[in-house]
Formats: structure tokens, sequence, C-alpha cells
């Protein structure tokens, strides 16, 4: 499977300097991966090591690659998500001479594109012997497109909920075709990132996408999971008022617990101003919840897959109405609304 | 996911939480791949609170510490781990 090597594919390498003095401010605010450079830079033990890398291209995803990089290993990258790379991150990767292949905003076929680079390292186009994943998408690939990589590579780590939950799928199917560690239930990862990540992100997407006040909005949650937890103290951070919705009685009972209403979806969104799903499954959000939506409410997803909202129907029904408000922010009309 | 989308996912210190499990998987796997069956692993405690400890100095964080009468108190080394695997935080 040697295709012709490329060395890297970024939006715009001159935002490499940017992105390196934002790297260099990260590294201070990351003490963990900082630690692991000293402990280990001298005896280099990743030295022998091929990590593909499919996660987020941020400017904390690239201290992490460099971290790896001081280790000893040689690695190549991807991003996770279509729209999570920050291209100056990227860029700045890149200028290393590390092969990443990301950009925001690419389409399906660019995305799966991106992810097949990965897996040939350098012009010898020795195939990678690590897999660090983030939700399977580089997983799924491998095992099921390049089956023929799986007897070189030594084991795979994967970051998220969603991913994880894929592999366990496999291990009880005996479709698990190398040993595979759980990132995502360290307690230091779920009940860190998942919940206090969110907390401080949640509402800032929402500023940065709208502008919208928060104080006094309401706002549902779908899913009270980790991710749900953070996302519901980030808006009553805000001064929103939050309710949530659940299937799994314990985590209904929490939220009521933390001072959260629980209702079913029907009964809380003709209120809501704002509503976000994060529940890690799909069709949360279906045409009858758009024809019951207040006029101008807002509605995004926080988990690691965009079914948990039904697009499709939304764009086969009313997708002629969409308008860009600005990348990543779309404003649909239904009906009169 | 919005947050990465129209913002800038989650800010770097919680990451590093995160990408620090990810270089111990990393690790454990490439150099101890042998020890592992074709299945579903998580790291072990003492290293789930290594991580933990690596991030206190940035927040002033000060860390009581067990004598050895306590430490025999509830079960467990006063160096750690300092929860039974059942423990849910």
């Amino acid at each position: 499977m040697g295709n012709k090597f490329l060395k890297y594919k970024v939006k715009n390498i001159s935002l490499a300097d940017w992105g390196r003095r934002e790297i260099s401010l990260a590294e201070a605010e990351m003490p963990g991966l900082m630690a692991l450079r000293e402990e280990y830079s001298k005896e280099k033990p990743l030295k022998g090591a091929r990590i593909a890398g499919c996660l987020h291209m941020t400017i904390q995803t690239a201290v992490l690659i460099e971290t790896l990089i001081e280790m000893g290993a040689e690695v190549t990258w991807s991003s996770c998500n279509i729209f999570s790379t920050q291209d100056h991150a990227a860029a700045a990767i890149a200028s290393k001479g590390i092969s990443v292949y990301a950009w925001k905003g690419m389409n399906e076929e660019e995305f799966n594109w991106c992810i097949e680079q990965t897996l040939f390292f350098g012009e010898n186009r020795e195939p990678l012997n690590m897999i660090l994943d983030d939700g399977g998408d580089l997983t799924n690939i491998i095992f099921d497109k390049y089956p023929q990589l799986v007897n070189g590579i030594k084991g795979l780590s994967e970051e998220t909920t969603t991913g994880v939950h894929r592999l366990y799928e496999r291990m009880r199917q005996n479709k698990l075709p190398m040993p595979a560690i759980n990132v995502n239930d360290s307690v230091t990862k779920s009940k860190f990132d998942n919940k206090y990540g969110c907390k401080e992100s949640a509402v800032d997407a929402i500023r940065r996408a709208t502008d919208v006040m928060m104080a006094g909005k309401r706002v549902v949650v779908a899913g009270y999971g980790d991710v749900g937890k953070g996302t519901a103290a980030s808006f009553s951070g805000a001064g929103a008022i939050v309710t949530i919705s659940e299937i799994d009685p314990i985590c209904a009972l929490q939220a009521a617990m933390d001072g959260y209403e629980v209702k079913k979806m029907n009964n809380a969104i003709p209120n809501a101003d704002i509503i976000v799903t994060a529940t890690g499954n799909k069709d949360i959000i279906k045409d009858n919840h758009f024809k019951i939506m207040k006029d101008k409410a807002i509605l995004c997803n926080i988990g690691h897959f965009d079914n948990e909202i039904d697009m499709a129907w939304l764009n086969n029904n009313y997708g002629n109405s969409k308008i860009e408000i600005k990348p990543q922010v779309d404003l649909y009309k239904i009906e009169d609304k | 996911m919005v947050n990465l989308g129209c913002a800038t996912g989650h800010p770097s210190f919680v990451m590093s939480n995160s990408f620090t499990n990810q270089v111990l998987a990393q690790l454990e796997l490439w150099l101890n791949s042998d020890k592992y069956e074709n299945k579903v692993y998580m790291l072990p405690k003492h290293l789930d609170e290594k991580v933990a400890k690596l991030h206190l100095d940035k927040l002033g964080v000060e860390l009581e510490e067990l004598s050895k009468e306590q430490a025999d108190y509830i079960g467990v080394n006063s160096k750690g781990p300092f929860k039974p695997e059942y423990y849910r935080y």
C-alpha cells in the first residue's frame, strides 16, 4: 500500500509562528506532560515506536505530540473531527517536520484521506506500530480496511467514551486483534477532562458562536454523564436555568440532587432557549422536537458524534431555509420560526 | 462538537491530565505489550494517582501525608494507592 509520500497537509504553514507562541504558553499549563519529558527524555523509551495519532489537532495536542517525540517516538497525526483542528497548531507541528494532515473544515472524504496518510511513515513508507485514537475512526479504518497492518501493531490507546464503547463491543464479539488501553476511564481523565473541560468550554462555545446572554436563559442538557455534568455546571455557573433529560435513573437522581429539574425532552424543549446534546447516543433531537422549539432556539451538540441531532431530517426538510451566520453557525427556519 | 467547532476545546491544564494518561498508556503498551491479551485494559490506580500528583504544584496544592498508623488503619500503603478498586470518586 505504498502511496506517494506527502510530508504534511495543513491549511496555512505561515501560521506556524503564532502556533509556536501559543504552544509555549500551553506548556506552562501542562505540568504532567512536561514532567514526563523531564523523566524520560534522556532514556528515550519510545525509540522505535511509530505512533499514528488521530486526535483533535489543537495547541494542547501539539504538546502531547512533542512529548511523544521527546520520548523517542516517530509520530504521524490527523484530527478526529472535521471542525476541531486549530490551523495554527497544525502549522506549528508541520513546520517541525512532523507529518500532520489536518485542517479546520474538512469534508468526509478529506477526513478519511487524512487518516490514511498517517498509516505509513517517511520516505520508506514504514507502517505504524502503535495507535493513539480518539473516537475509534483510526482504529476502524485499520481493522476494517487495512487488516494486513494489524500484526505489526503492538497496541492502541483510546481517549474517549464513544471510542472505548466501540472497543468493548469488539472485545465482546472476539474481534479485538490487539491489546487496548482505555484511557478515558482513568479517573484523572474522565472525571476531569469530560467534566471540568466541558465546564470551561461549553459556555465559551455558545458565547463565541452567538454572543447571546447566558444569565436567565433556559438551557436543556440531554445527558448527565461526565460531559453532561460539566456542561450543566458551565451553564448554571453563567446564570442560566438548566434542565436535564436522562434515561439512566442513577444519573437522573444525581441531576435532581444537584439542584436541576429533570424532565422528558418533549416537555423541556418548548421553553428552552438553548439545547445541548451530551448523551453519546443518537437521535436525541428529532423531527418532532424541531417543530416545538422556540423561535431562535440555539441547538448544539457536545458529544463526540454529530448524530445526536437528526441533521439529515433538518437538511432534507428545511435545508433550503439555511443561512450561514458564520462558520459552524447556521440559522434554519422551520414553518414560521 | 460545539466546544471544538466554535471555540478552542478544553483548556490546557485539564488536557495535561488526559494526555499524561495517553503517554503512560503508549509507554506501557510499547514496552510491555506481550504481557497483555487482546482485551481492553485500564491503567493501574498508582499511575492514575501519579497523574494527579504531577498537577498539584501548579495549583499550589499542599498534600497531607498519612502516618504509618493511619495507613494501616485504612489498610493502604502510605505512598498509595489510597483507594480500593471499587471506589468511584
